[in-house]
Parts: structure tokens; C-alpha cells; sequence
């Protein structure tokens, strides 16, 4: 409970919102073709 | 052992620059040269080693990764450019390597410069996944605490390729579909060339499967989701929106 707002962050406007959450792969095969195991 | 060793450490190691050449003709052939892996194959004789090799360094120009970053960039900037959006649009980003990180907080466009995003490590999906969950269930608390309406969050999952063996798929499927069959959020995902549809269709919504990203069209993804959203912001509850075609950066799946 935090009735006078202390510590809380302050909108910076009172539009509706619409949030996206971006969940990205940046794991190595990103960066290029995919890893590829090489079996003997 | 496993080691994911780029070109160049093994040109160091080796003696294999009298195959530079070789090696140049494999980066823009690189499906139909197979002699490069007769290279590798000898050094892993002689060294007695297993090894993950990436041949991602004779693909500088065509990286991902790259296209990713440019697409974020883009994406930033038509949302800036439409004053509603970003008035109302706020974006978290969460990345997964071997690690999972919260880069960005939820937060309007104008309050950050898009990240440059690197790679590194293996897939963490589940793990970055149930992190984002909870960056909205907080978000959403916040706007209730401070009297701001909101549209029903969005989660972007962008990957290519399937998960850890340690990453529990099963019990994340349940618990986004828990919560998308309650509206607490809705979650599309865009698998990149390589990626695992069977696993990845495996937690998304029946409604919503994943879909698969044509070529390394991120930009094109990315104009479609500002538009998208450019849409989303200026609706009303009960309208029935009417958003862009994907055919731009969407590839047909055939189960």
C-alpha cells in the first residue's frame, strides 16, 4: 500500500497504453548460418 | 568437448592459409562446397575433438543478427514518426543467449535509443519467455496503480532455433496459454530460417502459431508491426481492426 505515490515512477502521460515486450534470440547462430555439428 | 570456434581462431591454429582461397570461394558457395569440411574434418582428426563450427564469419553481409538490428532501428523511428504511437506505445526488450537479460524496461520510444544487439551463446527460450511474462504482469500493475488504461500487452518472441534440452517447453506452454486464455496478454512468434516449428508451435495459441519470417525480412516485419500498432493505438474498444497484410515478411507454413 502506498497511498501518497512515494517512490512510485510517474506517468508521463495518461494516454492509453499498448506495451510490446520484444523477446529476441540473439544466440550465437544469429550471428550466421546456423552452428552445425561436426561428427567424426 | 564442445567449442564453437570462429574461422579465423582456426586459421590462427592452423595451417590453412594457403586454403584462404578456397575458403573465399566457400563464403559465396557455401552449400555446395564441401571440400572446407574436409579441412575441418582433418584438423579434427589430428586434434581428437568434437567440435561446433560456425561458418558464420564467411557471412558478414548476411548475418541475422544484422538484419535485426537494422529492423529495431527502423521500427524505432516509424514509431516516432506517428505521433499517437508514441504517445502510447511502450517497448521492453528482452534478450536470450546462454544468459536471458531485461536490455529495456518498458518505456516509451522517445526515453531510449535502440540497442545494438550481439550474439552470443546458446537458447534460453523458456527462461526469456517467462521473464517477459513478468515484466508485463508488473507493467500492468503499475498502470493500474497510476490510473492509466491500457490495451492488452503484446510479447514479440523472435528466434531461430529450438530451445535447451534444460528449457521446460511443456510447462511454458501451459502457462501462456493459461494466460492468454485469460487476455492477460497475447503472444506471437516469428521463427527465422532454422528455427523449430513443431516446438515453437508448441507454446503459442492455437490462434496465433508461429509464423515464419521470409528470408531475413526483419525490416519488412518490423514497418508491418509499427503499422500494426499505428492502428492498435488509434482504435477503440469493440472496433474490429483491420491490420496490414503480412505477405511482406510472412512465409506460408505447411504442417
Amino acid at each position: 500500500m502506498n497511498p501518497f505515490g512515494v517512490g512510485v515512477e510517474s506517468p508521463e502521460n495518461y494516454e492509453q497504453k499498448c506495451l510490446c515486450v520484444l523477446v529476441l534470440d540473439v544466440s550465437g547462430s544469429m550471428g550466421g548460418n546456423p552452428i552445425r555439428l561436426v561428427t567424426l | 568437448m564442445y567449442l564453437d570456434l570462429w574461422v579465423e581462431t582456426l586459421l590462427d591454429l592452423l595451417p590453412f592459409k594457403k586454403h584462404l582461397s578456397e575458403m573465399l570461394f566457400f563464403r559465396y558457395f557455401p552449400l555446395k562446397n564441401t571440400s572446407i569440411e574436409r579441412l575441418f574434418k582433418d584438423f579434427l582428426e589430428k586434434t581428437n575433438e568434437k567440435i561446433a563450427i560456425s561458418y558464420r564469419h564467411f557471412l558478414k553481409g548476411n548475418k541475422s543478427i544484422n538484419e535485426l538490428n537494422r529492423g529495431l532501428q527502423a521500427f524505432h523511428q516509424e514509431v516516432l514518426n506517428d505521433f499517437i504511437a508514441s504517445q502510447r506505445l511502450e517497448v521492453a526488450i528482452v534478450t536470450f543467449g546462454s544468459s536471458i537479460s531485461t536490455i529495456q524496461e518498458p518505456s516509451l520510444l522517445s526515453n531510449f535509443q535502440m540497442p545494438t544487439l550481439s550474439t552470443s551463446g546458446t537458447t534460453k527460450l523458456v527462461d526469456a519467455v517467462r521473464l517477459g511474462m513478468d515484466l508485463i504482469d508488473t507493467r500492468k500493475q503499475w498502470y493500474k496503480q497510476t490510473g492509466q488504461s491500457y490495451y492488452r500487452p503484446m510479447m514479440i518472441l523472435i528466434t531461430d532455433g529450438e530451445p535447451d534440452s534444460d528449457q521446460d517447453m511443456g510447462g511454458l506452454s501451459i502457462e501462456v496459454r493459461n494466460k492468454v486464455d485469460s487476455k492477460s496478454f497475447t503472444l506471437y512468434a516469428l521463427g527465422v530460417e532454422g528455427y523449430n516449428h513443431t516446438k515453437l508451435a508448441s507454446i503459442t495459441p492455437t490462434h496465433t502459431p508461429p509464423m515464419k519470417l521470409k528470408g531475413l525480412a526483419f525490416s519488412e516485419f518490423f514497418k508491418w508491426l509499427s503499422n500494426s500498432i499505428g492502428v492498435i493505438t488509434k482504435s477503440k474498444e469493440g472496433d474490429i481492426l483491420s491490420l496490414p497484410p503480412a505477405s511482406g515478411w510472412a512465409q506460408m507454413i505447411i504442417d
